[in-house]
C-alpha cells in the first residue's frame, strides 16, 4: 500500500500535467488548483506510514537494484516532500489570482503555468526519493526545463535573457553531474547511492567523481561563485515562479549534493574536501547580504538574500556532525518557508504598486497590512530571531560549530543575521513611514484576500516551525547517514 | 605494421578532434552548423566501431540529423533577427582551459578505471520482456526512466510552446522545389514502412521507439518544408493527445500493474512482451511528434 503511494507522488502530477495540457486555456487556470489537490493527496497516508513503521521502499519494475531502479522514501524525503506540498498549497491558492491580475496589466503565462508547475512538482518529488544517480539525473534534467520554462513565462527581454542562461548553465550542470555519475558506475558496477558506497574504492575515479558530481551540483544550488545567474532569474520570474525557484527549485540539488556527500565521498575519507565549500559557503553569506544590502528594487534584493542563505546550507560540510545535518534541513525548510512568503508578498507589492522599486514603497503599508505584516513575519524567521524557525536551525547551527571549535562559521552565522536585519530592514521602513504618493494610477490599489492570505499562512508556519521543530527533527533523526550518527 | 582497422580507428579520432576544432574555429555561424552536423555522423561510426550499433544509430538520427535541422532553423531565425554571437577571446580562452583541465581529469580516471565489473544483466535477461539486451534495460528494468525521459520530451514541446508569444519568430520562406517535392513523395512512404521496422526489430535486435520515431520525425519534416500538405498545428484538435500518448500510456501502464500486482511497472506474466510493444508504440508517435513540434515552433503561424 505505501509503495503504491511512493510512486503516486510522482506519477499523479505529471498524469495531471499531461491531463492539463489537453485542456483548453482557460480550464487549465480553473483546473490549476484541484489538480494541486489532488497531487498532495497521497502524502498524509505516506507520512503516516514513514513515522510509523519507518522507511519505504520500492524496486520499480519489480527488479531489484543492482539491476533496476528503488525509490527510498526516508524521513529526510518525507520532510522535503510535506515541505513541497505545504508550499505547494498556498501557493496553489495564490497563483490563480496572481496570474489573472497579472494578466489585465498586460502580463501573460497563466495557462502554462499550471502544467508546467506540475512537470516541476513531480521532478523535485522525484528527487526527493530517488535512489538512484541516472533516475536523479532524469530528475534534475525534468526540474530543470520546468523551471527555464516558468522562469521565461515573465515575458519580456530581461526575462529571456535570464531564462536563456539559466538554461545553459543547468544543462552544463547535468552534463558534470553525469560524467561523475558515469565514473561512479565505471568504478562500482551499480548506480543504487546504498549499493555504490559498498563497492567504491578510493582513487582517481571516484576522487574525479566528487570533483565533477559536486561541481555540477553547486552550479544547480547556486553556490558562490556559481551563483550568477540565480538573481536574474529569480527577479524576473512570474512572482509564483520566484516563490518556487528560492523555496525549492535550488534546494533539491542541494539535498542530493548531502546524500551523495554523507553516504558515499566520506565514508571514502573525502571528507575534507569539504572545507572548500564550507568556505565558499561562508562567501556566500557575506558577499549575498553585502550584495541584497546594495539592491534599490525589491525582487533583486530577495533574490539575493536567497543566495545568502544557501550559504549556511554548505556549512555542514566541514563541520560534519549529526547536529549539523538536522539543523541544515532545518535550516533549508525554514528558509523555504520564509522565502516563499516573501516573494509572494514582494509580488503582490509590485502587483499593486505597478513599480518594484524600494523607494515607491513609501507609505505603502496603507494599502496592504497584511502583506506588509508577512514581510515582517518572514523577516523574522530570515534573520533567526525567535521564536520562528529560522531561530532554531541557526542556534543549532551555532551549537554544532561551536561543539567543533569551527570559529568561521560562527562569524559568518552571526554576521550573516546581522546583515539580513540590515537588508531586510528598508522594505519595512519604506512602508512604514511617510504616506503614499498621491501619483499613479495603479499605485495604493487594494489587493484580493486571495492574494494577502497565502503568502501570510506561509510566514506563520516559518514562524511554527521554531514552536514545533521537534517534528522534523524527529523525521530526520532516523535518515541520518551512518557517518554523521 | 599498422593493422588497417587501426588506420582507421586513428583516422576516425582525429577527423572527430579536426570536425570538432573546425566547428568552435568556424568564420561563421553556418559553417559552425555544418561542422557540428558532420561531426554527429563520425560520431556515429565511432559508436559502431565501440560494438554500440543502438547508440550509433540514435547519434545519426538525434545528435547529427534532427539537432542539425534545429540548429539550422535556429540559425535562420537568427539571422533576420541578426543576433550577434562572438565571445571575447578572454572567454574563449577560459572555456579552452576548462575543457581541457576537464579532458585530463577525465582521462586521468578512466585510464585508472577497474576492469568492468560483472553485470547482473545477463543472468536476468531470459526474465525480461524483451530478448534485445538494450531494449529490456529501457523498457524493463530501467522502465521508470524512460517513463520519465518521455515526459522530459513533452515537456521541451511544452516550454516551446509556452515560449511561442514570447519570441514570435519571424516565418521563414518556403523553399520548396520540385525536386524535394517528388523526392518526399518517394520517401515517404519508405519512411513510414522503415519506421514500422524499425520499431518491430527493436524486440530482438538493435532498434526500437528511438530509432523509429526519429525516422517518422524526419519524414514528418520533409513533409512540411515540401508544402505538399497545409501546414498543420499540432497545438489544435486531436494532435495534442497524439503527442502526449507516450507519455500517458506508460503512466497508464504503471498505474495498472500498480494495480493489477502493487508493483509498478512490474508486467503480468505472460503480457510483458505485448505490454512493452504497445509502450513503444506510444513513445514513437511521441518522439516523432515531438521533434516535429520542436521543429515546426512558430512556422505554422502563417495561416492565422
Amino acid at each position: 500500500m505505501s509503495e503504491a503511494l511512493v510512486v503516486l507522488m510522482v506519477l499523479l502530477p505529471l498524469l495531471l500535467a499531461g491531463m492539463l495540457l489537453l485542456a483548453p486555456g482557460g480550464w487549465r487556470q480553473r483546473m490549476g488548483l484541484s489538480a494541486t489537490l489532488l497531487s498532495v493527496a497521497p502524502l498524509p497516508p505516506l507520512l503516516w506510514s514513514v513515522w510509523h513503521s519507518g522507511v519505504v521502499e520500492v524496486a520499480l519494475g519489480g527488479w531489484q537494484p543492482p539491476l533496476g531502479i528503488a525509490l527510498r522514501a526516508d524521513g529526510l524525503a518525507l520532510l522535503l516532500l510535506t515541505l513541497t506540498a505545504l508550499i505547494a498549497l498556498p501557493l496553489g491558492l495564490h497563483a490563480g489570482p496572481w496570474f489573472r491580475a497579472h494578466a489585465t496589466v498586460g502580463g501573460r503565462g497563466g495557462e502554462w503555468f499550471w502544467p508546467l508547475w506540475l512537470f516541476l512538482w513531480s521532478s523535485l518529488n522525484l528527487l526527493f526519493l530517488a535512489a538512484d544517480l541516472f533516475n536523479a539525473y532524469v530528475g534534475l534534467e525534468l526540474g530543470g526545463l520546468a523551471a527555464v520554462a516558468l522562469v521565461a513565462l515573465g515575458g519580456g527581454r530581461d526575462a529571456l535573457q535570464a531564462a536563456l542562461r539559466y538554461l545553459l548553465l543547468a544543462l552544463f550542470a547535468s552534463m558534470l553531474y553525469l560524467l561523475g555519475v558515469a565514473l561512479l558506475y565505471g568504478a562500482g558496477g551499480t548506480l543504487d547511492l546504498a549499493l555504490l558506497g559498498g563497492r567504491l574504492e578510493s582513487g582517481v575515479a571516484s576522487r574525479a567523481a566528487l570533483v565533477l558530481i559536486t561541481l555540477g551540483l553547486s552550479l544547480k544550488g547556486a553556490l558562490v561563485p556559481f551563483h550568477f545567474w540565480l538573481p536574474p532569474a529569480h527577479a524576473t520570474a512570474p512572482a509564483p515562479v520566484s516563490a518556487l525557484l528560492s523555496a525549492l527549485v535550488v534546494k533539491a540539488p542541494l539535498v542530493l549534493l548531502l546524500r551523495i556527500w554523507f553516504e558515499l565521498f566520506v565514508p571514502l575519507g573525502f571528507g575534507a574536501a569539504g572545507e572548500v565549500l564550507t568556505l565558499l559557503g561562508v562567501v556566500a553569506i557575506l558577499w549575498g547580504s553585502l550584495q541584497a544590502l546594495r539592491q534599490q528594487r525589491i525582487k533583486p534584493l530577495v533574490a539575493w538574500s536567497t543566495v545568502a542563505q544557501l550559504g549556511y546550507l554548505f556549512l555542514v560540510f566541514a563541520i560534519a556532525t549529526g547536529l549539523a545535518w538536522s539543523a541544515t534541513l532545518l535550516h533549508l525548510t525554514a528558509h523555504a518557508l520564509a522565502k516563499a512568503a516573501l516573494f509572494l508578498a514582494a509580488g503582490n507589492i509590485v502587483l499593486a504598486l505597478g513599480d518594484d522599486r524600494l523607494s515607491s514603497l513609501r507609505g505603502a503599508s496603507h494599502g496592504m497590512p497584511l502583506t506588509f505584516f508577512t514581510v515582517g513575519l518572514a523577516g523574522v524567521s530570515l534573520m533567526g530571531l525567535p521564536p520562528s524557525g529560522g531561530f532554531v536551525a541557526k542556534w543549532l547551527l551555532l551549537q554544532a560549530a561551536l561543539e567543533q571549535g569551527r570559529w568561521l562559521p560562527v562569524v559568518a552565522i552571526l554576521a550573516g543575521s546581522l546583515l539580513a536585519a540590515a537588508y531586510l530592514f528598508p522594505l519595512l521602513r519604506h512602508a512604514l513611514t511617510g504616506t503614499l504618493k498621491p501619483t499613479g494610477e495603479s499605485a495604493g490599489r487594494s489587493l484580493p484576500l486571495r492574494l494577502e492570505l497565502p503568502p501570510l499562512l506561509l510566514a506563520l508556519l516559518a514562524l511554527l516551525l521554531g514552536v514545533l521543530a521537534s517534528w522534523p527533527l524527529a523525521l530526520l533523526k532516523p535518515a541520518m547517514p551512518v557517518v554523521l550518527s | 605494421m599498422i593493422s588497417p582497422v587501426l588506420l582507421f580507428d586513428l583516422l576516425l579520432g582525429l577527423s572527430l578532434l579536426w570536425l570538432a576544432w573546425r566547428t568552435l574555429a568556424a568564420h561563421t555561424l553556418f559553417e559552425a552548423c555544418v561542422s557540428f552536423i558532420v561531426f554527429g555522423l563520425l560520431m556515429a561510426l565511432s559508436w559502431v566501431r565501440l560494438d554500440a550499433p543502438d547508440v550509433a544509430l540514435a547519434e545519426a538520427a538525434v545528435g547529427a540529423g534532427l539537432t542539425g535541422v534545429l540548429l539550422l532553423g535556429a540559425l535562420e531565425r537568427a539571422e533576420r533577427a541578426r543576433v550577434e554571437a562572438a565571445p571575447g577571446p578572454w572567454w574563449r580562452r577560459g572555456a579552452g582551459l576548462s575543457a581541457l583541465l576537464l579532458f585530463l581529469l577525465l582521462a586521468a580516471a578512466l585510464i585508472t578505471l577497474p576492469p568492468r565489473p560483472p553485470l547482473p544483466l545477463q543472468e536476468a535477461l531470459p526474465l525480461a520482456a524483451a530478448e534485445h539486451p538494450v531494449t529490456a534495460v529501457l523498457l524493463d528494468f530501467r522502465a521508470w526512466d524512460t517513463l520519465l525521459e518521455s515526459a522530459v520530451l513533452v515537456l521541451a514541446v511544452v516550454a516551446a510552446w509556452s515560449l511561442e508569444r514570447s519570441v514570435s519568430p519571424p516565418r521563414p520562406a518556403p523553399v520548396c522545389s520540385e525536386v524535394l517535392r517528388s523526392l518526399v513523395r518517394l520517401l515517404l512512404p519508405f519512411s513510414i514502412l522503415s519506421a514500422g521496422y524499425l520499431l518491430w526489430r527493436g524486440g530482438h535486435a538493435p532498434g526500437g521507439a528511438f530509432q523509429a520515431g526519429t525516422v517518422l520525425a524526419a519524414a514528418g519534416i520533409l513533409l512540411l518544408l515540401s508544402d505538399l500538405r497545409r501546414p498543420f498545428d499540432l497545438r489544435r484538435g486531436y494532435w495534442p493527445l497524439a503527442l502526449l500518448s507516450g507519455l500517458l500510456l506508460f503512466i497508464a501502464v504503471a498505474l495498472g500493474t500498480l494495480g493489477y500486482g502493487g508493483t509498478a511497472l512490474d508486467y503480468p506474466p505472460g503480457g510483458g512482451a505485448a505490454l512493452v510493444l504497445l509502450l513503444e508504440l506510444g513513445l514513437t508517435v511521441t518522439i516523432a511528434l515531438a521533434f516535429i513540434a520542436l521543429f515546426s515552433s512558430g512556422r505554422s503561424r502563417g495561416d492565422e
